[in-house]
């Protein structure tokens, strides 16, 4: 039946007649002199049918540039594929309008559904010509707008607020059709001695991807992660600059997935914070554009680099940074911004470099006297990302060392000497050895650890959400004596109770228990390079190590703070009943002393008679596993005892 | 198999001797749960009963062990049956430990038969040695000091005190329960499972 249906398919198709072939159409329609004919001429090549209505055309003609349809979106099919109408040649004078619905479905009944159809009427290739369209995503931002403005060429938006620039950036669907998917797509440009800004071409950039075979995308996202990072962006775009070009990303917030009802949800349109919030549907999907040999490919990225666009307003997010939390305003660093509030109107400008020193003095004075400053001449945002959506304090010890090895590309090559590199770069930040000055410590952290062992910190929120209140005081929570340090006992109850909270609130996590670090807890910013302390393994490896005398617990505060409080050292060395510490152990760390000795004595004699019955239980347990051992090893050998036994029996 | 001659092992008095030590042991184990820890084990009715029951049978256990003392010592076998001698000590003692370890496991026959005359194998003798002549007359002493300490307060000074009279009663005593438990075991290893058990209930083994 299928073979059958299937020979159909070929030999018979549109109705057992041969099928028309697009050359076929194009004798007539590929060449202009179709335009030129006079009426009676043109009739004469078809059947006529004058009894049949006259469709609107809108801007389609007779004449189909051939090259230009097989390039276009439907450059691939046949004419009749969508002129099902014709059957042969000549085919009818007038023919019924050609159903898009056959293929785009869902298009067309969002479109059915609009304003923009009840209104003007129009049909789809009044507004998108079948014949030329191209791939949504590889129109322009031009061509896109070139739709509407066909028929909506002098809109008026006097209520809108930085006309020019929306109207230089931004397509009309991205506001006037709410339900279409945005998103925030960079791409990388490059200034020409004009000062015009363009996108850069594969070409220019293929040599410098060199290492990555020419695969730019990959010499971008060098940790193959599949997310640019901000300072992989910025790695690459320094790489350009070394290469003498003048780079910089370009955003456009850009729909990537229209949807065809306009206009009905018109008064949300003049809502401004429909884009200038970080709530904005568009920084949903932060992407950027990376050129490829054919075409480009889109690569996701952290949306830790809107912090980085001032060009669409969305302080919000700025509010959620480091600097933002602690209510630096823009105008604090970037003095200059203060002639762009005037009313000149809006404008662009470069930016002065901003002054960390006036509020980081002492680090400024530390750094600028270090070999780092003297050698590298960086100057503080060379490192760090003022606009860092993290504090320090809050940063992993892999985000730490990303500070470094913006630079410092590839750090294990310079380690060979170190035992079990892995290990140590796996949870130590560079300046652990680097910075002889930073002061050092371990870090506990309540954490909550689901059923595959992945482990998340629980904020505030989380832990009030646990004991039924809002905004808690962990800190009183833990420190029940209120002496503001935390003894292993006050945390292990604590812990006991997140975990009983937990498992009686629907068990969220398997376990909750502390996490531990060691981290700089306050960086010196005189870093050595290969100072004389870096290489001496018992700077950490004893259990005088300076991170010793400071092991503290992060305690999350209301607003997504932290603050920290003491804990006891002997956390590190005891067993506890529930494995605090179990997974973290540093070589060296355990020394014996006089004291513990002598608490050994003292435990020992504490415990006094009562030895007589944790020894005799001992007595006891030995002989049932004397007795369990015996009689179970007697069991297995019970054939082969007997069998010997019966076999000398014989012997006998 | 050559047919063994049946020959009295456990003489009567000494059977009689055993089970009503074997039973006065059990007692005082259960009691002295109780006496050592009032509020955990409630075996008897009360603290007070299980003291007497206590004292009862320590005494029981005191006229068995001389009565066991003066049948064999009546019979001049006590020396030869349980004191062991250098060699038993220095090379029978791994040999038997080996057995029981090892070779057992391995189907070998028993290398040792007991008889009227050589009862005990020389890791048997050495371990009843141990019991009989050193643990037992201690837990009996220790046991009479602490029955009445007001009496015997002299002595129970001399050696330092009632925690320290104490203090070996109670190891002793959970020497004594894991004995016991091993006792009970090994008798399981003769012929039979239950041939030992059954000599030291009509004297003769299979």
């Amino acid at each position: 039946m299928f073979f059958f249906a299937v020979l159909c398919f070929i030999f018979c198709p549109r109705g057992g007649l041969r099928a028309v072939e697009k050359d076929e159409c194009f004798e007539c329609h590929g060449s202009k002199e179709i335009l030129q004919m006079s009426e009676e001429e043109r009739l004469e090549l078809v059947v006529p049918t004058p009894e049949r209505k006259v469709v609107r055309k809108g801007n389609i003609t007779l004449f189909v540039d051939p090259e230009r349809f097989s390039s276009s979106v439907h450059g691939e099919l046949e004419c009749v594929d969508c002129h099902t109408e014709i059957e042969e040649i000549p085919h009818p004078q007038r023919m019924e309008v050609v159903d898009c619905g056959v293929c785009h479905e869902e298009v067309v009944e969002q479109y059915q559904g609009s304003k923009h159809a009840r209104v003007s009427e129009r049909l789809c290739y009044e507004c998108h010509n079948p014949h030329y369209a191209l791939p949504f995503e590889r129109m322009s931002l031009d061509q896109r707008m070139g739709i509407c403005i066909q028929c909506h060429k002098d809109v008026e938006h006097d209520w809108l607020p930085q006309q020019e620039h929306h109207f230089k950036y931004l397509e009309c669907t991205v506001c006037h059709s709410p339900r279409a998917k945005k998103a925030i797509v960079f791409s990388i440009t490059a200034e020409d001695e004009r000062g015009n800004r363009r996108p850069l071409r594969y070409e220019e950039l293929r040599p410098f991807a060199r290492e990555h075979k020419g695969q730019v995308e990959r010499a971008i996202d060098f940790n193959n992660d599949g997310v640019v990072q901000v300072y992989e962006i910025n790695r690459f775009l320094s790489h350009l600059k070394e290469g003498g070009l003048r780079p910089s990303l370009l955003e456009q917030v850009l729909v990537i997935e229209p949807y065809h009802n306009y206009t009905d949800e018109v008064e949300h349109i003049k809502d401004c914070t429909m884009c200038h919030t970080s709530e904005a549907p568009f920084y949903a999907h932060v992407m950027l554009k990376v050129p490829k040999a054919e075409g480009w490919v889109s690569l996701s990225m952290d949306r830790a680099i809107l912090a980085k666009i001032p060009s669409i307003p969305a302080k919000d997010y700025y509010y959620g940074t480091v600097h933002g939390k602690n209510g630096v305003e823009c105008i604090d660093c970037h003095a200059d911004l203060r002639v762009l509030r005037t009313e000149e109107g809006f404008q662009v400008k470069e930016l002065g470099e901003p002054v960390c020193e006036e509020c980081h003095e002492d680090i400024m004075e530390e750094y600028k006297n270090s070999l780092h400053y003297k050698v590298s001449k960086k100057i503080c945002f060379g490192c760090h990302d003022p606009h860092s959506a993290v504090p320090f304090a809050q940063l992993t010890a892999s985000e730490r060392r990303a500070i470094c090895t913006k630079c410092h590309c590839h750090p294990e090559r310079a380690h060979d000497w170190l035992p079990q590199k892995e290990i140590h770069f796996k949870y130590l930040e560079c300046t652990m050895c680097h910075s002889p000055g930073a002061e050092k410590g371990i870090v506990f952290y309540i954490r909550g650890l689901g059923k595959k062992g992945e482990e998340e910190r629980l904020s505030n929120r989380e832990i009030g959400e646990l004991m039924d209140v809002d905004n808690p005081d962990v800190m009183a929570a833990i420190d029940r004596n209120g002496d503001g340090r935390l003894e292993v006992g006050e945390c292990l109850q604590f812990l006991k109770l997140l975990n009983f909270l937990n498992s009686k609130r629907g068990k969220k996590w398997e376990r909750i228990d502390f996490g531990v670090n060691v981290l700089v807890l306050r960086p010196s910013h005189n870093y050595t390079d290969k100072g004389t302390k870096a290489k001496e393994c018992a700077v950490c490896h004893s259990s005088r190590a300076e991170f010793y005398s400071k092991v503290v617990l992060e305690i999350p505060e209301p607003g997504g703070t932290i603050s920290t409080a003491k804990v006891d050292r002997e956390i590190l060395v005891g067993i506890h009943p529930i494995p605090v510490t179990s997974d973290f152990y540093l070589l060296g760390e355990i020394r014996i002393s006089k004291k513990d000795i002598a608490e050994l004595v003292y435990v020992v004699r504490k415990i006094g008679y009562k030895w007589l019955d944790i020894i005799g239980v001992f007595f006891v347990l030995g002989a049932v596993a004397f007795v369990a051992l015996h009689g179970f090893l007697r069991l297995l050998t019970l054939r082969l005892r007997r069998h010997r036994q019966s076999r000398e029996r014989r012997e006998d | 198999m050559e047919q063994r001659p049946r020959e009295l092992l456990h003489p009567l008095w000494i059977r009689l001797c055993h089970w009503v030590h074997g039973i006065s042991i059990v007692m005082l184990i259960l009691t002295g749960l109780q006496i050592r820890f009032p509020d955990v084990f409630v075996i008897f009715p009360n603290l007070k009963r299980a003291v007497s029951l206590h004292n009862f049978f320590g005494f029981v256990v005191l006229f068995t062990f001389f009565a066991w003392f003066a049948y064999y010592a009546a019979k001049r076998t006590l020396v030869k049956q349980y004191v062991p001698s250098k060699d038993e000590i220095i090379l029978g003692m791994p040999f038997y430990a080996n057995y029981y370890f090892i070779r057992y496991f391995l189907g070998d026959p028993h290398p040792f038969e007991p008889t009227p005359e050589v009862k005990f194998n020389p890791l048997q003798k050495t371990t009843y040695f141990g019991i009989m002549f050193i643990m037992v007359p201690l837990q009996v002493i220790t046991g009479l000091l602490l029955w009445d300490i007001k009496t015997f307060r002299p002595i129970i000074e001399a050696v330092g005190g009632v925690r320290v009279v104490d203090a070996l009663h109670i190891i002793l005593a959970y020497v004594f329960c894991a004995f016991l438990l091993v006792h009970l075991y090994l008798a399981t290893l003769g012929h039979t499972f239950f041939s030992h058990f059954k000599a030291m209930i009509v004297g003769y083994e299979d």
